[in-house]
């Protein structure tokens, strides 16, 4: 087993490490986003609790994670740094994405897991990248590990069986 | 059924220690409206493991402050006084926002974190946004006590009732597997407390704020909010997590935009961190120091 990094909400990381871990715990509305470079074997993760950093603009450039649109550009640096400062371009790079579970809501205002996983993939979009596997939405929460060594994202949540995406 | 499930949770009631005299006091000070700092001080320096967790919690690299504070005053005038009715309840004997909830799948971690998260987004709530009609000691004293419930039916259930669970409210769920919610034993304890009649309306509706009293609706809306806000920013109470309905009803006694909302899940996420690593390093602190002294 390698290093596990944790994540907390709106921390993000990369490792390139042999066997390494990615992990954030708990994910309720927030999303987390993860890139896998298949060519440096570099992963990365983003625990997103917000859609847009315009919220507060100085705070987003200390805590880019926080928010989707700011996190996407931040992974990248991340992974770059994990590997002297390679990335391969978009179509070597696979994404993943999960959580971004709702409250049930009869008004549709209180839906900020919903605009969460939207706005990652608007984000994602710019850069020519879209999810290959999405494990977004639904009432439950999501706490989610990501293999280095297989890419394979592990997810638990209380009262379930895990599952893999 | 039910009556056994009721009696059960009598007896468990009976067991549980009632609050401190410091800690209903403070309670009692902190929700006057004209309290005073002096008030506050007086009550923690009768308790010295109080004194000493204060001045641990101000102290504790969280906050890295310069030079030390080494007065009670001056603690609680760094800190706020609201944080100190959570540091009072926190080490109560009764354990019920810090015991282990193996009925939800979680941890006691877990409980203290979600009722410490939901205490400073109803303090952030009832400042910003209730127009003066709740005062932010009440609602954090109340964000802290609003899950006293969950602790009592934590252990009546049993390991299979989740296997299958349904898409449904978990309050209903609830009542369908035992025949009480969590928060209508909450309520029970409440009264058993003697905590003021908004608190037990509180407790007892925060699922279902419009049938709250017409004197505590606004705070009971502020603890749903609350409450959900916690769940949904990562600090939820195990298997009930983000399986509850918010009540939209909350935009007539709260003035807040969505994009108020989003603020608020950021402002209130880095106010916890701080405080919890703080409370944290402070209670870690005691029980090594504790632990030295009952070995000696």
């Amino acid at each position: 087993m390698g290093k596990s990094i944790i994540l907390g909400v709106g921390d993000f990381g990369a490792t390139a490490e042999t066997n390494g871990i990615l992990k954030t715990y708990a994910l309720g509305s927030c999303v987390a986003v993860m890139i896998l470079d298949k060519k440096t074997r570099c992963v990365s993760m983003a625990h997103v609790a917000l859609p847009e950093s315009t919220i507060s603009p100085s705070k987003a450039m200390s805590l880019p994670g926080y928010f989707a649109d700011t996190a996407i550009p931040a992974l990248f640096e991340s992974m770059k740094r994990a590997t002297g400062g390679i990335l391969s371009p978009a179509n070597d790079l696979i994404v993943k994405m999960c959580g971004g579970a709702n409250v049930s809501d009869t008004n549709n205002t209180f839906n900020i897991g919903k605009r969460n996983a939207l706005a990652i993939k608007k984000a994602l979009w710019k850069y020519g990248l879209a999810p290959r596997a999405d494990d977004t939405g639904g009432n439950f929460s999501r706490t989610v590990a990501l293999y280095q060594a297989t890419g394979i994202v592990e997810i638990s949540s209380p009262g379930k069986e895990n599952w893999k995406i | 059924m039910l009556e056994d499930t009721i009696k059960k949770i009598e007896a468990q009631i009976e067991a549980i220690p009632v609050l401190s005299p410091v800690t209903s006091e403070l309670l009692g000070i902190i929700s006057e409206p004209n309290h005073s700092l002096h008030d506050v001080v007086a009550i923690v320096e009768t308790d010295a493991v109080l004194t000493s967790l204060v001045l641990k919690t101000v102290n504790s690299a969280a906050y890295a402050l310069e030079r030390p504070i080494e007065t009670v005053s001056d603690a609680i005038l760094f800190l706020g006084d609201t944080i100190i009715a959570g540091l009072a309840l926190r080490r109560e004997k009764s354990g019920v926002a810090t015991a282990n909830l193996s009925g939800y799948l979680a941890d006691a971690d877990s409980n203290w974190a979600h009722a410490l998260k939901t205490a400073i987004a109803a303090r952030y709530f009832a400042k910003r946004f209730s127009g003066g009609k709740v005062r932010e000691g009440v609602a954090y004293t109340a964000g802290i006590l609003h899950d006293i419930g969950k602790s009592l039916i934590s252990t009546l259930f049993t390991d299979d009732q989740f296997t299958s669970i349904k898409d449904t409210e978990f309050i209903d769920l609830e009542k369908e597997i035992l025949g009480i919610s969590h928060a209508e034993a909450g309520y029970m304890l409440a009264i058993k407390w003697k905590l003021p009649a908004v608190m037990c309306d509180v407790i007892r509706w925060h699922h279902e704020p419009s049938v709250a009293q017409d004197d505590s609706k606004v705070l009971t809306y502020i603890i749903h909010l609350a409450d959900l806000t916690a769940m949904m920013s990562g600090s939820g109470t195990g298997i009930d997590t983000m399986r509850h309905t918010i009540d939209s009803n909350y935009s007539k006694y709260l003035s807040i935009s969505d994009r108020d909302l989003e603020l608020a899940f950021f402002e209130i996420q880095l106010e916890y961190n701080t405080t919890f690593n703080a409370i944290q390093a402070s209670f870690e602190s005691l029980k090594s120091y504790q632990s030295v002294e009952k070995n000696q």
